[in-house]
């Protein structure tokens, strides 16, 4: 007998809200595993904005949110200062805590684990490693959590989303950035939000600002980047790396489940559920990134499809259709199609660009167009590809092209 | 008059100030380290002084940590002798220490089959050193050894003993059993000149004047400018920086073994190895330059590093890089160490203890003792010495968190508990900065560096350690 009906592993927007879903589907015997002190993940020390509207119609300010989400789960079990240690085969999960490691064992494993951004070193920046290099989320969290000023005067590096809610928590804390610097031609997230930026907060959005260099030997003193050739440089006590995302799916790599070198997380079936059945993914942890919203639809998406399985029984997918996609895009998941399976609505494939890029995207099943639509596509944007008359039971390949015009 | 004057303007605490130490050894790098506690284990409780807020600060706190046969060293150089003693008394002491070694063996892989007169050539050097547990491979080999580099490398030599040792618990475990043993460390304390009257040294220092009996210079990268206080140096450092990328702990499944090159007459070239952490470790490039303190990296420089490793083992192109960094060598015009006794100078200089120095240490120290019991005062053999034991950080072995009992893993990437950074920070040996905590126990070191954990680190750390000063207290409402 398994100790759980279900483990989830990790207690952020995704995990939280698929808990949610299994305990109003009546699944009680469940347990939240969380590593830090305290449920919540990233929103926990989020202070903006925008938190739970699809799930709950308030858009919350991130600890608000969680807060709501706790709420909904109230009665679950969610330990905390628990880590996940080791992924093992048939929903054995092996973890530490101040006791040591043990294993615990469910009839499904559901795995929101989420991301992380990129730090300095795998970003390759040069220069010197001294203090006053931070993630967003280590700076939210001195911020937050601490409640520390690391800084005053840093520069932040990229212009994705979260790039420019680093601004607004950085303005709220009386902290005013020197400059923004982007190595491609545009902002990744918008133009009005660099508006914003530069307009509203006095930031100067620098951009094709290339080979950044960190100066400073026992604190961050500049940077020095290139733009058309010419070096040039900024004072400033501080660097914000922002975005560039990484699932955090290092138990992923390290375990029996195939792991997906393009989304580089967990490969997962049109349920979520990964190589080893008694397994499922969803979330950030399944790609970078999405806005929290989606990443709860998923944990939801996931939940349901993880109680369909402990009331019917497990569906003994006999057959596997491999999804492949070749440049320009990045990866898409699911990545594998299996039959028979319960039926699920709706069906979608998503998949990345890294580049912006015009023209006809078309969807093929078993070597016929079932799909197409011109676009025009921004880099690191996702693309939803409408799977709903994709008939599992007849399905012998996919296919997706795309015809740059 | 002046005396009192120096008397208030020194901050040392009076156990170090109000003696004259028999010994005084200038740099708490790695070799200093060994030398203090093999005076310790010899009768001879003395001072270490440190510049850097820790030990490990210089040279002694980025290499490959590969524990060396000594196959390519030069036969009868000191060099040669020192790593081979520094062997033997490493394997003898890492048990008590609490040590670990990483038995991986390396192989020097070649990719043209011109190269295989070369891999004998260097396989009758080994022998002639008395390495023998070296072995020809040819492609053959290469599957069954190192199935996991590329098929272009036609051939290899296996060496057996070129382990994997851990490069910061070694050096903190050979300071603190000299701590346990009567001897002081001493940091934040650079020595800025000094005199020698009447057989004892004055060493002007930034926290006041200390005297010694003898001093040992090991002041690695500065030990052209320490050694001008005896007098002229005998010997001239030529900085080589190195820089190093890192992969995550999950390449830690595709390298099991030390990768290496046919090494030139000025470098070993890029090896790859694996760590006792768990993680894969490319490098180091070798370049000279003026600076003994820039330890920058550049990333055209990082991304050949990567490529290389790619190209020799392909598997690794699916990990991350986890870290950077660089390091700078200590070498001299020499082409061994420079080891040199002063008698008439009271004065022990150790210089030019290249990259071999971590390996090496412990030969060093013996040597050194030996010089000293040769040219100053006998040692003797002491009964009764306190062992002491230093935390594991070797992936290999049982770590704390899996014992339980240390509290929540507190950084995540590298499952360090609350205790072991509650205990890196109090006790003998300290750390005093985030580097020095860094290395006792791995916390902010992994793939995420800091993104989930820096602050709580800071937390259970901000009175105890050096922050750098910016970190202030919110000065808005929230």
């Amino acid at each position: 007998m398994p100790d759980y009906d279900v483990v989830i592993v990790g207690g952020g927007a995704a995990g939280l809200s698929a808990a949610r879903i299994l305990k109003r589907s009546g699944i009680l015997d469940f347990i939240v595993l969380e590593r830090e002190q305290k449920p919540g993940g990233l929103p926990r020390h989020s202070h903006h904005p925008g938190f739970g509207f699809s799930q709950f119609g308030i858009p919350y300010v991130g600890p608000r949110y969680v807060n709501r989400l706790l709420t909904e789960c109230s009665g679950a079990e969610i330990k905390t200062a628990t880590t996940v240690t080791r992924l093992l085969p048939d929903g054995h999960v092996e973890v530490a805590d101040e006791s040591g490691i043990y294993q615990i064992s469910a009839r499904a494993v559901l795995l929101t684990t989420g991301i992380r951004e990129a730090p300095a070193p795998a970003r390759l920046l040069s220069g010197n490693r001294p203090w006053g290099i931070f993630t967003t989320s280590a700076i939210q969290q001195f911020l937050h959590l601490a409640n520390q000023s690391p800084c005053r005067n840093p520069v932040v590096i990229g212009t994705e989303w979260v790039s420019f809610s680093v601004i607004l928590t950085l303005n709220n804390a009386g902290i005013q950035p020197v400059a923004m610097l982007e190595e491609h031609p545009n902002s990744i997230a918008s133009v009005w939000a660099e508006q914003f930026a530069s307009t509203v907060y006095k930031i100067p959005v620098i951009k094709n600002a290339s080979n950044i260099n960190i100066l400073g030997t026992e604190t961050v003193e500049g940077v020095e980047y290139q733009i058309d050739g010419i070096r040039k440089s900024l004072e400033c006590d501080a660097v914000v790396l922002t975005g560039q995302f990484i699932p955090e799916a290092s138990l992923v790599m390290n375990s029996h489940l195939e792991w997906d070198s393009g989304t580089r997380g967990p490969v997962i079936d049109q349920h979520w559920r990964c190589s080893d059945p008694s397994y499922y993914a969803a979330g950030n942890m399944l790609r970078a990134v999405e806005s929290s919203g989606v990443s709860a639809r998923e944990g939801q998406a996931a939940a349901f499809s993880i109680v369909q399985a402990l009331r019917d029984g497990p569906v003994n997918s006999s057959r596997q259709v491999r999804i492949h996609v070749e440049s320009p895009f990045e990866y898409i998941f699911p990545q594998i199609i299996s039959s028979p399976g319960h039926p699920v609505h709706p069906l979608q494939f998503r998949s990345r660009v890294t580049r912006p890029l015009k023209g006809v995207i078309r969807l093929f099943q078993n070597g016929n167009e079932m799909w197409n639509k011109t676009v025009s596509l921004k880099p690191f944007r996702r693309i939803c590809l409408p799977g709903k008359r994709i008939n599992v039971e007849q399905l012998q390949s996919v296919n997706i092209e795309f015809a740059e015009k | 008059m002046r005396d009192y004057a120096k008397l208030l303007a020194t901050n040392l605490p009076l156990n170090i100030s109000r003696r004259t130490w028999p010994i005084v050894v200038i740099g708490g790098g790695v070799v200093g380290c060994a030398i203090i506690r093999k005076f310790a284990i010899s009768g001879v409780p003395s001072l270490l002084v440190e510049k850097g807020r820790d030990i490990l600060s210089g040279a002694s706190k980025a290499n490959s940590a590969i524990f060396h046969t000594a196959y390519d060293a030069r036969i009868d150089s000191l060099e040669l002798q020192c790593m081979q003693n520094s062997r033997q008394e490493y394997l003898s002491i890492m048990d008590e220490l609490n040590l670990p070694l990483l038995r991986t063996g390396a192989v020097v892989v070649i990719n043209s089959s011109d190269q295989f007169e070369q891999l004998h050539e260097i396989q009758a050097s080994a022998q002639q050193k008395g390495i023998s547990d070296v072995e020809i491979l040819n492609r053959k080999g290469m599957e069954k050894y190192v199935p996991w580099v590329d098929t272009q490398y036609c051939g290899g030599l296996l060496i057996r003993g070129e382990d994997v040792m851990d490069p910061w618990s070694a050096p903190l475990a050979y300071a603190r059993h000299a701590v346990a043993n009567g001897a002081e460390v001493l940091c934040s304390c650079e020595v800025q000149g000094g005199s020698l009257n009447n057989g004892v040294w004055k060493l002007q220092t930034n926290q006041g004047e200390i005297r010694a009996e003898t001093v040992v210079n090991a002041s690695g990268l500065h030990g052209d400018s320490i050694e001008q206080i005896r007098g002229k140096p005998d010997f001239e450092i030529m900085p080589r920086k190195g820089q190093f990328v890192v992969f995550d702990k999950s390449a830690a499944s595709v390298v099991n073994r030390i990768i290496l090159q046919v090494p030139t007459r000025r470098t070993k070239g890029i090896t790859i190895t694996p760590s006792i952490f768990g993680n894969v470790i490319v490098g180091p490039t070798a370049e000279e330059q003026k600076s003994r303190e820039d330890t920058s990296v550049r990333q055209e420089t990082l991304q050949k590093l990567i490529d290389f490793a790619h190209q020799v083992v392909p598997a690794l192109r699916h990990h991350e890089i986890t870290a950077t960094y660089a390091g700078i060598r200590p070498a001299t015009n020499e082409r061994d160490y420079c080891i040199e006794s002063y008698p008439a100078d009271n004065w022990i200089s150790v210089a030019g203890i290249r990259s071999s120095g971590l390996t090496s240490a412990l030969g060093i120290a013996q040597y050194v003792t030996g010089l000293y019991d040769r040219d100053f005062a006998n040692l003797k053999k002491l009964d009764g010495l306190k062992s002491v034991s230093v935390p594991n950080l070797a992936e290999y072995r049982t770590r704390p968190y899996q014992n339980g009992g240390f509290g929540e893993v507190v950084c995540h990437c590298e499952r360090v508990t609350r205790q072991e950074i509650e205990n890196a920070v109090s006790g003998p040996v300290p750390a005093r900065d985030i580097g020095g905590l860094k290395r006792r126990t791995r916390c902010l070191m992994g793939r995420c560096q800091g993104f989930y954990c820096s602050w709580r680190i800071w937390q259970m750390t901000a009175d105890k350690i050096h922050w750098p000063s910016h970190l202030k207290p919110r000065a808005d409402n929230a």
